[in-house]
């Protein structure tokens, strides 16, 4: 246990300063965005009310008051979630090929290290979730902020306030963001079956060379066959028995079963078969 | 310790954040605005049978410019004001995916209904039994093998016949849609399809099936669009009962529409509806005798309303007025309220118990819930929908359906 939250705490250290940089960026940006939309709308208010002669109701009443959501459908806000997702997506790659093509074969002393291989996964995938849920809890705390700021220049005759639990409703965030802990809990444990699916493969790769790669490609379209048979049955026999719940059910068992055997895979090819 | 500082930084913000998060939007869930009918006249009882669903919005309105807002749907029954964001996730999976029609039959009958089809029409429940129509394996359309699915459950015996017969004349039909599924007192169930020939448009088909034997027994045409060309329209439908799809009756009545053509455009026909030709035919399903309903002229261009097994059911507008089918004639009339501030009485109707709901449509003046007695026509209740907490800025309730348990 103590060596496994060593190298998870490892791993951290080694991409801390791209990770505090994706945080500043995100912050920077989304905060220069609640200002630059939120004056937008101000400027806009201000040209029809003062210069057209317009009044605050008929401005209302033709633009509507602004709500949080304007910035929040904005790239201001939308673009560096989709760089930070981008980032870390490329980092589950990354993550093991730092290890091998880095300065010195540094996977070679990790692997000699006196503790089970399976700790080193395990640990990369843990720091992965980790890092992912970090940057989701440090954007529930930028929308609040921002929230903050976006109150304190929109006058409140112009604007409509939403709750944070509103807001993370909104369509993509509501993913991002659950609205339960029940899908908070499976949408995250799916993340960590696509975390491990992805690393099995990329052992596969690294233990039989080219051929692995088709390997690890066919390993991961399994994979997602078997998660998404529910789906194909409908689509092949048009006929389905399962209730809604018992499907679910049945999701989350093979989602399970898809993880074990990932983590299983990746035990095995990392004691018995990995090259360095 | 210090060594794993970025761990603990890392683990104590994730923690604190989402753990909060969650607690505060548990707490956050009732916070929502509790919406009544608030009592105007009449007796609260009647409200017992009646569920409102809609919809609950923050600075959402189309069409200008700088509104999004977010939306959360709600059910306002005898025990108040549920929000969807009310339910867990499980709930929401078991209670949403289907018409609220179907999951009570599901609740009911789990085994009987696993693997069949959502769509109420498909379904017939009586005192006795509960019938199943369906046309399978058209997911690809004109594919050309499509066949019946039908299932019957004894509820006495809890036996379930089902059997599976090729649609006839199969390889003519584009696509072929379950409208209504009947069951005579001989045992012979009737299926009532929809079906789009490949060339030609659509018809009403009657097919009857011999329940004990499991086969078809006999195909009828009951409506056909003959009187379609190129500068008229003609849409053709079966009158159902608004409050039960899965209601059992002794006749089937169709309806024929017959419009002008305005103007074609690529999408289709723009017909003009006012100037429609109405044609109604009333289906013995004992006998398999058709004969014209002969409507009177105040009735015969509007819609059908409601139907029950003696009764057919129109709003006028000024009137509810029910139409007795065996004796053809004009039965019982009664007023609807009027209030100034609208023109034409808008609302949806549902008639239950003797008694009809209206919860009205329009967004603009007070929405009302108003419960007639369908013999007297005196108002046993009328309320308004009222959003809790004094209407804040931006929020709006829209309400989409009313039903009558």
């Amino acid at each position: 246990m103590n060596r496994f939250i060593k190298l998870v705490n490892f791993e951290l250290s080694r991409f801390m300063k791209i990770y505090i940089a994706l945080i500043v960026l995100t912050g920077l940006i989304q905060l220069t965005g609640v200002f630059v939309t939120a004056n937008s709308f101000m400027a806009e208010a201000d040209r029809m009310i003062y210069e057209q002669g317009m009044s605050q109701a008929q401005f209302i009443e033709q633009y509507g008051a602004m709500t949080f959501l304007n910035f929040a459908k904005s790239l201001w806000f939308v673009g560096p979630i989709a760089i930070c997702a981008a980032a870390l997506l490329f980092y589950v790659f990354m993550i093991w090929y730092r290890d091998w093509f880095g300065k010195n074969t540094f996977i070679y002393r990790l692997l000699m290290l006196p503790t089970a291989r399976l700790n080193v996964f395990l640990a990369k995938a843990a720091s992965i979730m980790l890092m992912v849920l970090g940057l989701v809890s440090i954007q529930l705390i930028l929308l609040t902020l921002e929230n903050a700021v976006f109150k304190w220049i929109v006058p409140v005759d112009l604007r409509v306030d939403m709750t944070l639990g509103q807001i993370v409703k909104w369509d993509y965030l509501s993913i991002i963001i659950p609205q339960t802990f029940t899908e908070f809990i499976l949408y995250y444990g799916a993340g960590f079956m696509f975390v491990s699916v992805m690393f099995t493969a990329l052992l596969i790769e690294r233990s039989f060379g080219w051929k692995g790669l088709l390997l690890g490609a066919g390993y991961t379209a399994i994979a997602a066959l078997v998660m998404l048979s529910p789906l194909l049955m409908i689509a092949f026999t048009g006929q389905y028995d399962l209730y809604p719940l018992e499907t679910l059910g049945l999701e989350i068992g093979l989602g399970i079963v898809i993880t074990a055997v990932s983590v299983w895979m990746g035990h095995y090819l990392l004691t018995k078969k990995i090259t360095v | 310790m210090g060594r794993y500082w970025r761990l603990i930084a890392v683990v104590v913000v994730v923690v604190l954040t989402i753990g909060m998060f969650y607690i505060q939007s548990a707490v956050a869930a009732n916070e929502l605005p509790n919406i009544t009918v608030e009592k105007v006249s009449g007796n609260e009882k009647e409200l017992e049978p009646v569920t409102i669903s809609g919809s609950y919005s923050v600075g959402n309105s189309s069409g200008k410019k700088f509104i999004h807002g977010v939306s959360e749907s709600f059910i306002v029954d005898a025990e108040g004001t549920t929000y969807s964001s009310e339910q867990s996730f499980f709930e929401r999976i078991e209670n949403n995916f289907y018409p609220q029609r179907i999951n009570q039959l599901q609740e009911e009958y789990r085994g009987f209904m696993r693997g069949k089809s959502g769509r109420i029409p498909s379904f017939l429940e009586t005192e006795k039994r509960i019938a199943y129509a369906n046309i399978i394996n058209q997911t690809v359309p004109g594919k050309g093998n499509i066949e019946f699915d039908i299932a019957v459950l004894n509820k006495e015996n809890e036996e379930t016949t089902s059997f599976t017969v090729p649609v006839p004349n199969r390889a003519m039909y584009h696509q072929v849609y379950v409208e209504d599924v009947q069951i005579t007192d001989n045992k012979e169930l009737q299926v009532i399809t929809r079906n789009s020939p490949r060339n030609g448009m659509e018809e009403l088909h009657l097919y009857r099936f011999d329940i004990e034997n499991e086969d078809i027994i006999g195909e009828d045409t009951v409506v056909k669009p003959e009187n379609q060309n190129e500068n008229m329209n003609a849409r053709i439908s079966s009158a159902e009962s608004n409050s039960d799809l899965t209601a059992s009756f002794d006749d089937v009545i169709f309806k024929k529409t017959i419009e002008p053509i305005v103007k074609r455009s690529k999408q289709g026909r723009v017909t003009e509806s006012a100037a429609g030709e109405q044609e109604y035919s009333i289906y013995n399903l004992e006998t398999g005798e058709k004969r014209p309903l002969e409507l009177p002229k105040e009735l015969s261009d509007q819609e059908i309303l409601d139907r029950d097994n003696r009764s057919l059911y129109f709003n006028t507008g000024q009137q509810i007025v029910q139409y007795d089918l065996e004796s053809e004639q004009v039965t019982n009339q009664i007023e609807l309220p009027s209030y100034e501030e609208e023109g034409k009485f808008e609302a949806m109707t549902h008639i239950a118990d003797s008694k009809v709901y209206m919860l009205t449509r329009d967004q603009q003046s007070p929405q009302r819930l108003i419960v007639l007695g369908l013999e007297t026509g005196d108002i046993l209740f009328e309320g308004e929908i009222k959003l809790g907490e004094a209407v804040e800025k931006g929020e709006t309730i829209n309400l989409y359906d009313l039903a009558v348990q």
